[in-house]
């Protein structure tokens, strides 16, 4: 399980890149168990995501991995062993 | 209503035509689309004005009736693609000497397209047969392609069945998990992307021809982000079923930390490769395709 302070990052740098999506979610919790796909991201607008999840955590690695991840819990943890290794 | 009765009306011509070009030729399909080129040139008065604008903006004709004739040869080579596009099946060499294709693909390139494992985007514009061109590296390596429908369903569900692009693997851009791209450059794929698209996301203002247009900034960020070499293609027609399919060496992918420059640099870079390539071959462009639109939105103005 993911930290509250990694939480608190990806969150943050989250509803930055939904500023940009024409139709973001209303109303979405955010949580663990949320499914990605529900947040409003589709496949260009999702790369602004990355790009942005990658600096603020300082990923230099595969972000193809990405491509596992299904919830917002998901990607919470892989942040978190990315940014610790 | 009207709309709809207007789709009938454009799947029905499309089906009855269709069913008499599959009995001609290759040449004489060619031909005749050509001359259907010439009817819509003359009667399609919007988008030739587009076309004729386009090229006058882009400096590539010094009058307006240079303009006129490069915009017309420009609608019959698009008559000639969509031709050579329904009958991609038979156009398409299986074996690598066939004698209507030749290849010009960078070394560095043709080692990405032999590994199986290792992944390729390939970015290109509407020049020459961008369809066929697709489908012929399709065969040697998979190939994805995000597709967009038609607005006219009658024809959207009439081309799924007969689907042309069969060599193709074709991705929804909404509808999709959002990672799917991503995942698809796991695989060692080609995954092909069109530079020359009006964003109306992401946008990013690079020049061509000299002129800033709106451009969509995941075909620069996807090669960054994913680690992925990028190259630019095309697909120039040599003749009726004939084809010179280029492939340019990977282009440098460099991450500063200053995302949108390094974007800009990206997408500048691939948009020189298509203008140089396009002024080799001007009538091969889509000329009518409104490349240059709006104003830029209020934030994204300096």
């Amino acid at each position: 399980m993911a930290h509250e302070a990694t939480l608190e990052r990806m969150h943050k740098v989250m509803r930055n890149a939904l500023r940009d999506v024409p139709e973001p979610a209303d109303g979405i919790a955010m949580d663990a168990d949320t499914p990605i796909e529900s947040l409003g991201f589709d496949s260009l607008t999702v790369l602004d995501l990355v790009y942005d999840l990658q600096m603020e955590f300082q990923i230099d690695g595969d972000v193809r991995d990405f491509s596992g991840l299904r919830t917002v819990g998901d990607l919470a943890d892989y942040l978190e062993a990315k940014a610790s290794t | 209503m009207l709309r709809d009765a207007r789709h009938r009306l454009e799947y029905l011509l499309a089906r009855g035509g269709l069913a008499a070009f599959n009995r001609l030729s290759l040449t004489a399909a060619i031909r005749m689309a050509q001359t259907l080129g010439d009817g819509i040139y003359v009667l399609d008065s919007a988008r030739r004005r587009v076309a004729v604008d386009n090229i006058l903006r882009a400096g590539l004709a010094s009058s307006p009736a240079g303009a006129r004739r490069l915009a017309r040869a420009s609608f019959r080579h698009f008559a000639a693609v969509i031709v050579e596009g329904l009958r991609a099946s038979s156009l398409l060499g299986a074996n690598a000497d066939d004698p209507r294709w030749t290849w010009e693909i960078h070394p560095a390139s043709q080692v990405l397209i032999d590994d199986p494992e290792r992944s390729l985007i390939l970015a290109g514009g509407h020049l020459g047969n961008w369809e066929i061109g697709a489908q012929a590296l399709a065969q040697r390596k998979p190939l994805t392609a995000i597709a967009r429908n038609l607005s006219n369903p009658y024809l959207n569900r009439y081309l799924r069945q007969i689907n042309p692009r069969n060599m193709i693997r074709q991705i929804p851009k909404y509808g999709e998990h959002p990672f799917r791209l991503l995942e698809l450059l796991r695989k060692g794929e080609v995954l092909g992307l069109m530079i020359d698209q009006h964003a109306r996301q992401q946008i990013v203002r690079v020049d061509f021809f000299g002129r800033p247009a709106s451009s969509y900034a995941a075909v620069a960020l996807l090669p960054m982000i994913a680690r992925c070499p990028l190259c630019f293609g095309a697909c120039i027609r040599t003749g009726n079923g004939r084809f010179t399919m280029i492939l340019s060496e990977p282009l440098t992918i460099k991450r500063t930390g200053n995302r949108n420059a390094d974007v800009v640099r990206i997408l500048t870079d691939l948009n020189q490769r298509l203008e140089a390539m396009i002024r080799r071959y001007p009538e091969q462009y889509l000329w009518a395709h409104r490349r240059w639109r709006d104003p830029p939105p209020e934030h994204d103005r300096p």
